[in-house]
């Protein structure tokens, strides 16, 4: 009952925290290409965020691992819920390991980068924008039952 | 804000994005030419979908009312799980876009969305096991097949 959506929903929160990380450095080369004028430092700047996307990549293939595995766990109405909680613990666990590393990443990112250089690739804007996406229309889903 | 008011903003965004996400999916299908059907129609219609397949299934009124409820408990619970994961986002973006943001504000708003989430999970498979407890072997295989769409594209948009 409800299986995709549970499953969904418990996953969203076993991996809460590596996409929030991850979000500005997925597209972050083409800004260091253009705002980082040294060479030396565009350089090691465009390897931290390679080295970003590997861990990702490397992260989703895991993550897709432990979804089908739990998918299959919560598919029987008999699983036992401590079943359930012992089976999102690697999944928790990889996403707060992964987490760590993105966040080790992002300080080493910002030693190779000036305050200026960080500003024109991680505008402040894009941040609020992503926060303003969040309210564009308005409905009660749940709430009109 | 009080909290309340922070709960209710929290839902609200969350329905937001059901929405937003539920027009987009209208316009990508083309069906923006029939304004017709509006989102908030789709999610309804997919809410009073899964009711009627609850009842058509469980045969036992008073069951089925129960899951009924249930469902939609957990309905609302994965609205506000999409608006509290969509703030925690945007609070980390903030972080993101900050030059002079330390490492020691990161693992504050990971601690915070750490116990935030488990209360969620909480939450949300103690509603599975209140459902699993109603229902008979064949009559969940049954509802695993119903769906609520709008909802389920929302929530695999946050994780894709």
């Amino acid at each position: 009952m409800l299986i995709a959506l549970i499953t969904t929903l418990l996953v969203l929160h076993f991996t809460a925290h590596s996409p929030a990380v991850m979000g500005p450095f997925q597209q972050a080369d083409a800004h260091i290409k253009k705002d980082v004028t040294d060479p030396a430092h565009q350089k090691e700047a465009l390897a931290i965020v390679e080295r970003m996307k590997s861990e990702a990549k490397a992260y989703a293939q895991e993550r897709e691992n432990a979804m089908d595995a739990l998918t299959k766990l919560l598919a029987k109405r008999q699983t036992p819920m401590s079943d359930i909680e012992r089976a999102s613990q690697p999944l928790i666990a990889d996403d707060r390991a992964y987490a760590e590393k993105l966040v080790d990443l992002r300080f080493q990112l910002k030693s190779v980068l000036t305050a200026s250089e960080w500003a024109k690739i991680f505008p402040a804007h894009a941040a609020s924008h992503t926060s303003a996406e969040t309210a564009t229309a308005s409905l009660t889903l749940s709430v009109t039952r | 804000m009080t909290a309340a008011s922070g709960r209710l903003t929290l839902l609200t965004r969350g329905l937001h994005v059901v929405m937003a996400l539920a027009a987009a999916l209208i316009a990508a299908s083309g069906c923006s030419s029939k304004p017709t059907v509006t989102p908030e129609q789709r999610a309804q219609a997919d809410l009073a979908a899964y009711e009627t397949q609850i009842r058509k299934v469980v045969q036992d009124p008073a069951r089925a009312n129960r899951l009924v409820t249930l469902a939609d408990e957990f309905n609302k619970l994965a609205s506000q799980s999409i608006a509290r994961v969509n703030d925690y986002r945007a609070r980390v973006a903030a972080l993101n876009s900050n030059y002079e943001a330390t490492r020691e504000d990161y693992q504050a708003l990971l601690r915070e969305q750490n116990a935030v989430s488990q209360a969620f999970v909480q939450k949300a498979l103690a509603l599975r096991e209140q459902m699993a407890a109603l229902t008979t072997d064949a009559e969940w295989e049954e509802l695993t097949k119903a769906r609520l769409p709008v909802l389920e594209t929302a929530l695999q948009e946050l994780l894709s």
